[in-house]
């Protein structure tokens, strides 16, 4: 019996670690980087970015041992106006061609249950700062073709000055509001 | 209204600065005229950009850095040609690796991001031998006879015409950038002709070409300037060497039809750059 229980157990301890972190695919189809502004102190105006991309490992055991790595193309820049659209990716303010990818990487991830402490750098304009946010977790479940799925959702306020993103203060408010809705497929 | 008060305090310092270094040296310093236009171009551009972009960190860390740093290397070398006053060849071949150097600093994210080295290095050569037949056009039009005038006009349309073609290409910033070299050459024009007796405040070539590439490079590789409008623009001081019959006549004539045909190529360049951009969808 013994050689049976050892095998029982080693197998035991393989799914249990295999279960613990779960590696998500960030899919950008459902996933969404939201972003308002306000524009000459009257109103928001709102923007998009229709690419994403990026893993979250997450261990539902020890929520320390997760990570998140985001990268998103500035050139999905989509605001429903193709001339502010050139302006937001010139040298004005993004300078696409110049530092075409918007970066996040995570450092730390605390708190357990339904929301997370995610303390990471992030990249805008070639500027690495770091950021933590409060990464509400959603559900997980089965998606059509049955892939695990799993996401959830943050929303946090940078200042786009602290990026070096300057140009027409003023007409255009310092503080960017994002929301970043996630939705990744089970690796 | 509203993009012109954006525009104009920038454009305003570069012209007072450029209008008050000429006129000192007008007044008290004619002797230093061979690296006037160039200090007073330079200085005034330098001042316009800090109040328009902010000041510019060294090493720079965008693209549009290196026009402020562009400005001060032009007066420089202006500076240094006209204590020097080195040989034709000694002074062509150093401004040619001033500006491959210019070009291949200002086109760096080009090399990291798209381009191979060897495909990059081929860019660079062309562009600055663009750059070098681009001064030598300027400083041809400087020689000639009424020529410190001239170029100043020259440099008023040209940069008067980037920075309708900049905006156009999505970029106020270049736009406003280059508003700023126009503002500051028009009273250097101004000033020249209104000077009564010997002043004859050169040099600008060094810089105006220098900042003018820079705009381009920027429009072009970083923006959406199109390819023709760059080119109409890079071209369009070759322009003003044409003969104009019956020069020795009226000098102000010949000035007037000089402006009109640097006017021309610049006109194309602002409609091919209105042409490219998206409709306004207000």
């Amino acid at each position: 019996m013994k050689p049976l229980a050892l095998v029982v157990a080693l197998i035991s301890a393989f799914v249990l670690s295999a279960n613990a972190a779960d590696t998500f695919k960030v899919d950008p189809v459902h996933s969404f980087v939201l972003f308002s502004v306000q524009h000459l102190g009257i109103a928001n105006t709102y923007g998009r970015f229709n690419d994403i991309a990026g893993m979250v490992v997450f261990d539902r055991d020890n929520p320390s041992k997760s990570s998140v790595e985001l990268s998103v193309p500035v050139e999905s820049l989509d605001t429903h106006n193709s001339i502010r659209e050139r302006s937001l990716k010139s040298p004005d303010f993004f300078d696409a061609k110049q530092f075409p990818t918007l970066t996040f990487k995570s450092t730390k991830v605390e708190g357990s249950g339904d929301t997370l402490k995610v303390s990471g750098d992030l990249t805008i304009h070639g500027v690495t700062k770091p950021l933590t946010v409060d990464f509400k977790k959603g559900g997980e479940g089965k998606g059509v073709f049955g892939e695990m799925r799993g996401g959830g959702e943050t929303r946090f306020t940078i200042k786009r000055s602290d990026f070096r993103m300057n140009f027409e203060q003023g007409e255009i408010g310092d503080e960017v509001t994002v929301i970043l809705s996630l939705e990744g497929i089970k690796k | 209204m509203q993009l012109l008060k954006q525009m104009l305090p920038s454009a305003a310092l570069g012209a007072a600065v450029a209008t008050a270094l000429l006129f000192v040296f007008a007044r008290w310093r004619k002797r230093a005229s061979r690296c006037a236009g160039a200090i007073a171009i330079g200085a005034g551009y330098v001042a316009g950009h800090v109040l328009a972009a902010g000041w510019s960190p060294f090493p720079p860390r965008y693209a549009t850095h290196w026009l402020f740093w562009f400005a001060v290397i032009g007066v420089i070398t202006a500076a240094a040609d006209a204590l020097v006053r080195p040989r034709g060849t000694v002074r062509l071949v150093t401004w040619a690796i001033i500006c491959t150097i210019a070009c291949r600093l200002i086109l760096q994210p080009k090399f990291s991001y798209a381009w191979s080295a060897a495909e990059g290095w081929l860019r660079v050569f062309a562009i600055a031998l663009g750059v070098v037949v681009l001064t030598c056009c300027l400083d041809l039009v400087e020689r000639r006879p009424f020529g410190t005038a001239t170029l100043f006009s020259v440099a008023t349309i040209l940069c008067g015409g980037a920075c309708i073609a900049l905006i156009l290409s999505g970029s106020l910033l270049l736009g406003q950038l280059a508003c700023v070299l126009s503002a500051t050459a028009a009273p250097c024009f101004l000033l020249t002709i209104a000077v009564k007796g010997p002043f004859d405040p050169s040099g600008a070539a060094a810089p105006l070409s220098l900042v003018c590439a820079g705009l381009w490079l920027n429009g072009f590789f970083y923006a959406e300037l199109p390819a023709a409008s760059a080119l109409l623009l890079a071209l369009a001081p070759a322009v003003a060497l044409l003969p104009v019959r019956k020069e020795s006549h009226s000098q102000s004539r010949a000035l007037a039809y000089r402006i009109a045909f640097v006017a021309v190529p610049v006109a194309i360049a602002v409609l091919l750059a209105l042409h490219a951009s998206p409709p306004m969808d207000y």
